[in-house]
């Protein structure tokens, strides 16, 4: 059937995507602060762990579908077959989330003093969490069509189904742990020098898919009889 | 004046057309009436949907026809005047073939021919010029010839 069928398409726009984000990544965290020197006959502190990165933004949400068409029909005398799509456009993809920020890296650790050998660095900071992907678009509200009695001969089909929402966005990706403080200075005679911090852990959230637009309601009479 | 319009196998004649273009005599801008906006599947609900809020009582009291009629001329004449201009499309006949579209662009369209064929497969689509506004496509024909 469908390859002998009249199409009258009067669906909707689709909605427009959600508009990028930039894509750097978010703010990296700040640096940890050294730790001190030690004194004569007292250890020196570790540096201190960096900062956490900053969180991605969220992606921006797609727009709605466009609203599906309305058709009247007027024609005394009909034969053949038609078709009416007065479907709602689909709504519009949303953007990814940004990329979360590196963590900062670790303070260095505080240099020895006579007997004491120097600290270690401190740890780098976590990543940020990536940001959530935008949310898709709402379907676009579905139409109707009006058609003449001599139409009930054709073979109607009306197709008035709202369209689906976009797509979430994709997730932002996580941020990578800032390097450890270099070891303090060695002091005095046998004091050795202090090891670099660990690196910090990655971001753990990598940000949610945005969640799908609303579809809505079919049409409960999308096609009546003048 | 009135012609003849064939879209041939491949085709997609758009409209409107620009001035100077042979079927520019077929197109014409027109006006809306209240009772095309009264009779609209859609826009009437709105109507109604506007008058009510605007002559909703505190307390809920009565509303007299007449102040419903005055509040509902008013709101269909603000909406005509804020409304584009429907396009008008007249042909003597038209045919659309296999594999061809004809597109009408504008927010409220009229199409008018004696004798509408459209063989397997073709298409008539209308678009809206404003992807809020959902596109309003009436079809006249003395006869219609499909599929």
């Amino acid at each position: 059937m469908s390859g002998n069928v009249f199409t009258i398409d009067l669906s909707g726009l689709p909605g427009q995507n959600g508009s990028p984000v930039n894509p750097a990544q978010a703010s990296t965290g700040a640096a940890g602060a050294n730790g001190n020197n030690g004194n004569w006959g007292a250890g020196s502190d570790p540096g201190g762990q960096g900062g956490a990165g900053g969180q991605g933004v969220d992606g921006n949400n797609g727009t709605p579908g466009g609203p599906g068409g309305f058709l009247t029909f007027t024609a005394p005398a009909a034969n053949g077959v038609l078709n009416v799509n007065t479907s709602g456009g689909p709504g519009g993809t949303g953007s990814g989330g940004q990329q979360g920020g590196n963590g900062g890296p670790g303070g260095a650790g505080g240099n020895g003093q006579g007997w004491t050998g120097g600290s270690v660095g401190g740890a780098g900071g976590t990543g940020g969490d990536g940001g959530n992907g935008g949310a898709g678009g709402a379907g676009g509200i579905p139409g109707s069509a009006t058609l003449t009695p001599s139409l009930q001969s054709c073979v109607v089909t009306v197709t008035a189904q709202g369209g689906t929402g976009g797509s979430g966005g994709e997730p932002g990706g996580v941020g990578i742990g800032g390097q450890g403080g270099s070891g303090g200075q060695a002091g005095g005679f046998f004091g050795g020098a202090g090891n670099p911090g660990p690196d910090g852990a990655d971001g753990a959230d990598p940000g949610t898919n945005g969640a799908a637009g609303a579809t809505p309601p079919a049409n409960q009479s999308p096609i009546t009889w003048a | 004046m009135a012609l003849q319009l064939r879209v041939r196998n491949g085709q997609n004649v758009s409209f409107p057309v620009a001035p100077g273009n042979p079927l520019f005599p077929c197109q014409s801008r027109g006006t809306l009436t209240p009772e095309d906006v009264l009779q609209h599947p859609y826009y009437s609900q709105v109507i109604n949907n506007q008058v009510a809020n605007l002559i909703k009582r505190p307390g809920g009291g009565r509303v007299s026809a007449a102040d419903r009629l005055t509040a509902q001329a008013q709101i269909v004449t603000s909406f005509i005047h804020l409304y584009p201009p429907p396009w008008i499309f007249f042909f003597a006949n038209v045919t659309v073939d296999a594999g061809a579209v004809l597109t009408l662009n504008g927010s409220w369209i009229n199409l008018t021919a004696n004798v509408l064929t459209v063989q397997p497969g073709g298409t008539i689509r209308a678009v809206s010029s404003d992807p809020s506004v959902p596109v309003t496509l009436n079809i006249n024909c003395s006869s219609y010839e499909g599929g």
